[in-house]
């Protein structure tokens, strides 16, 4: 079963097409990467996916919904749930009250609810907490929970994006490069907790540079190059795909590394 | 009505030129100057005390006015935008408000609350026109905006200068990087911008007196002309700064000389909810 | 509540009986109003990030609802109630087309209201008075009890005040305030948690109005005359210096800001004009060295001398 079918996404900034068609599937219970060299549109992909952006063209059917065109908000209140590359976090917030934002979402109860105290205000409150130190525990913030996220170190930082998005009990998780900046050890530690979290029934959709890193934890993989598809499929298939080798490595496989769009 | 076109260009011409000086140095640092308006009244006030006082001919009257008020600009790029970079814009607001407090409170103890006028510098016969009276002074002021803009666009589309102002603008530390000395493209900026709002000042002082508290409501007309206009837009700044002045005049006659002030800012909410990048804006998608 | 604020409310409430003179007592008086106005500002501008120019234009609007209620024939609170009712609507009415806009966008938007309030104030004579505005309004009462003394509005606006600080404190730690802190450090971010941040900010402006609305109406029936000069664009910067001056998302700071800004000009009237020379570049001087007020101020000073 596919939790999320995008099929002919077309973005365009000024002349310059990020995305060019690009077709994506994400089954449910995977953890899905999207892959490709630097500027080949991916996380133009992600933030149309997550209604960050709206698209020029295509479908987006997510959770049964057809999506093209609505806000973030929605996206976000079918079950979708984000970190992002450039860490986005809300810094005069302690570390667990951003879980908590993440937690109570668009749920929270009414103003006078609030204001009297009522039942509805603190059980919501109740639940925020739970469910957000739940989160906090899943990345490992657990004994961070009073600082201030402003003063976080990155990595930190990064895990705390992740413990925002998924105290939301979201079906559906985009990440945005999460292991930029860390070290392999960390990376490796951050892996494992999406295999967690994945196992927890939460669905993953990921994009990520560091190669070694998306073969290992990806069951699926989707190759992007000029905002194209180049290729589809497990990690066996798109390590030996001609395509990727390709774009990857540049044509005739010399050195140089990833070519920069 | 022919008289109401002529005194509605006149003040439409006054708000353009505050619009131009805002906008020229929004488009350089993104600081909205919400003491465009004090600067035109301390301008007036120079001109009068070089003019008149100290018994200056208007053209070095002038001349020392308009250098005096590129200085002017100068200081404010040093308060208003080099330490402030970066920081939330409402604290940028409020610096540049209470810059205008100081300025008009300065020239309240100066030059003391009476209003005082200057002469115009160019004397001659009103003309007739289809039924209506052009002074002298009117057609200085629409022919001084007129060149203005010109200027102005030339300035920022063929010199140098202004593509590296635009440049600024777009990106401050990609232009550092490719060797923009920001500092001075800035700096240059402000005193361009001051420098309007000075020849605003003194173009406005013979026809209507100049008094500590008349730069309020010029500044915030200035800002109404340029949303209306598109911020970064300069003819949309002068169409905008006409328009408004026409409909205010004759808003204020056949509808409610009271409101006259009200209509520019209910045009300005209006345009904000419909239209918030104005009428010649550009688009400019945002980044996420 | 923590014992050293229980200490602190209870020694404000002696306050009168250690100022000797009517005239400090009625500067005291003002200083809670103010402080009522800048505890709203705080929700929309110090918690949300939104720019608010507007909070003397609903101060108005509560103060001549207010007066009109009151000098019609009502009792005193129900024209007090009209005018957050009226305050809540303007600020919807605001809000709603504005709010979706860019900060100085924004900044124009709310001077611009505040611009049209005073102009109506000003011009609509026949039920405004114009510019000599609204005079013998009834005083602040509840029933027989009516306030007679400077002293007595000294206790009246202080259970006020307590009750809007109680108020702005459980926001603050309920979803809503955090939801209004995420909306303004990272709007995307908050929106994709689901949060509705147009929704968000349009509470907090609406906070904003009806605090504005409750000092102003306050201010009438204390001062028991009105005009339109009292809610001018001028106004609307001196609460928004007081915060900045206090700690922008500081409740503790709105107090301070506000009290510092409305003593100091009493203080200094000898200065005349120069007062407001001063005044400008000491906002001037704030914003650059010390742009997260006094509150920020000494929490930094603490954490120095805590740390050496």
């Amino acid at each position: 079963m596919s939790l999320l079918v995008a099929r002919g996404l077309v973005k365009g900034f000024g002349g310059v097409r990020a995305l060019d068609g690009v077709d994506l599937e994400v089954a449910e219970g995977s953890i899905s990467a999207v892959i490709g060299p630097n500027g080949s549109g991916k996380t133009t992909l992600l933030n149309v996916l997550s209604g960050a952006y709206r698209a020029d063209a295509g479908s987006i059917m997510f959770a049964g919904a057809d999506m093209a065109g609505r806000p973030p908000l929605q996206f976000a209140r079918q079950g979708l749930a984000r970190s992002f590359q450039n860490i986005r976090l809300f810094t005069r917030l302690s570390v667990l009250d951003n879980a908590r934002v993440g937690a109570m979402g668009g749920h929270g109860p009414s103003l006078a609810a609030v204001l009297l105290r009522l039942a509805a205000h603190r059980t919501a409150e109740a639940m925020a907490t739970r469910r957000a130190r739940a989160a906090l525990d899943q990345v490992g913030l657990g004994g961070l929970a009073d600082a201030p996220a402003g003063s976080l170190p990155y990595a930190q930082q990064r895990l705390l994006e992740l413990a925002r998005a998924v105290a939301g009990r979201p079906r559906l998780l985009l990440l945005d490069e999460p292991a930029a900046g860390m070290n392999m050890t960390e990376a490796m530690a951050l892996m494992d907790i999406v295999r967690r979290l994945r196992d927890g029934g939460i669905t993953v959709l990921l994009v990520e540079h560091n190669m070694r890193l998306v073969m290992q934890v990806s069951d699926h993989l989707t190759v992007l190059d000029f905002g194209r598809r180049i290729a589809a499929g497990g990690p066996d298939e798109i390590r030996r795909d001609p395509a990727v080798i390709a774009a990857y490595l540049g044509p005739g496989h010399g050195e140089g590394g990833a070519p920069d769009a | 009505m022919p008289q109401l076109v002529v005194s509605g260009l006149t003040l439409g011409a006054v708000y353009a030129l505050v619009a131009l000086g805002l906008l020229l140095i929004f488009s350089a640092a993104r600081v909205v100057n919400f003491a465009q308006g004090q600067l035109l009244m301390i301008g007036a006030y120079l001109a009068i005390a070089a003019q008149v006082r100290h018994g200056l001919p208007a053209w070095a009257a002038y001349g020392l006015t308009l250098a005096a008020m590129a200085l002017l600009g100068v200081v404010f790029m040093l308060v208003a935008w080099r330490p402030l970079r970066g920081r939330p814009t409402h604290l940028v607001i409020l610096t540049t408000i209470a810059m205008g407090i100081i300025l008009e409170n300065l020239a309240l103890i100066v030059w003391g609350p009476l209003p005082v006028s200057l002469p115009a510098p160019l004397v001659g016969r009103p003309w007739r026109v289809a039924g209506g009276v052009i002074t002298m002074q009117q057609m200085f002021v629409m022919g001084t905006t007129m060149l203005a803009l010109v200027a102005l666009s030339l300035f920022m589309t063929r010199s140098r200068f202004g593509v590296l102002m635009r440049a600024t603008a777009q990106d401050l530390d990609m232009a550092r990087l490719v060797g923009i000395r920001v500092d001075r493209t800035i700096a240059a900026a402000f005193a361009i911008g001051s420098g309007l709002a000075g020849l605003a000042g003194l173009l406005v002082a013979p026809l209507y007196l100049a008094e500590p508290t008349m730069g309020g409501s010029l500044g915030l007309k200035g800002f109404v002309v340029a949303v209306v206009g598109g911020f970064g837009n300069l003819p949309g700044a002068v169409v905008g700064g006409l328009g408004l002045g026409l409909i205010e005049a004759f808003a204020a006659r056949y509808v409610s000389a009271e409101y006259r002030d009200a209509v520019a800012f209910i045009i300005m909410i209006a345009m904000l909810c419909v239209r918030p990048r104005g009428l010649f804006g550009e688009t400019v998608g945002e980044r996420v | 509540m923590r014992p050293w604020m229980l200490i602190g409310w209870a020694l404000a409430a002696c306050l009168p009986l250690l100022l000797g003179s009517g005239y400090a007592v009625q500067v005291a008086d003002l200083a809670l109003l103010n402080a009522l106005a800048v505890l709203g500002l705080n929700f929309v501008t110090g918690y949300a990030g939104q720019v608010n120019f507007g909070q003397a234009g609903f101060a108005g609007i509560g103060a001549y609802v207010t007066a009109l209620g009151a000098l019609a024939g009502l009792p005193f609170w129900l024209a007090l109630l009209a005018a957050l009712v009226v305050a809540a609507g303007a600020s919807l009415a605001l809000g709603l087309p504005t709010l979706r806009l860019r900060s100085f966008y924004l900044a124009m938007a709310t001077i611009g209201f505040g611009e049209i309030v005073h102009l109506v104030l000003l011009h609509w004579e026949s039920v405004t008075g114009g510019s000599s505005g609204l005079r013998q309004i009834p005083p602040i009462g509840i029933g027989r009890f009516v306030v007679g003394t400077d002293a007595q509005a000294w206790w009246v606006l202080l259970a006020v005040l307590a009750l809007a600080v109680l108020v702005a404190g459980r926001v603050r730690r309920s979803w809503l305030g955090r939801a209004m802190i995420a909306t303004a450090d990272a709007e995307i971010a908050a929106s994709l948690t689901g949060l509705d941040t147009l929704r968000v900010k349009l509470v907090a402006l609406m906070l904003a109005a009806v605090y504005a609305a409750l000092s102003g109406g306050l201010y009438a029936g204390y001062v028991r005359y009105v005009s339109p000069d009292q809610f001018g664009n001028q106004q609307a910067v001196l609460l928004f210096s007081m915060l900045v001056l206090g700690g922008t998302g500081s409740i503790g700071g709105c107090l301070i800001g506000a009290a510092v800004l409305t003593v100091l000009p009493e203080a200094l009237r000898f200065l005349h004009a120069w007062y407001m020379v001063l005044y400008g570049a000491g906002v001037v001087a704030i914003v650059l060295f010390m742009p997260d007020g006094v509150v920020g101020a000494a929490r930094r000073l603490g954490r120095r001398l805590g740390v050496g």
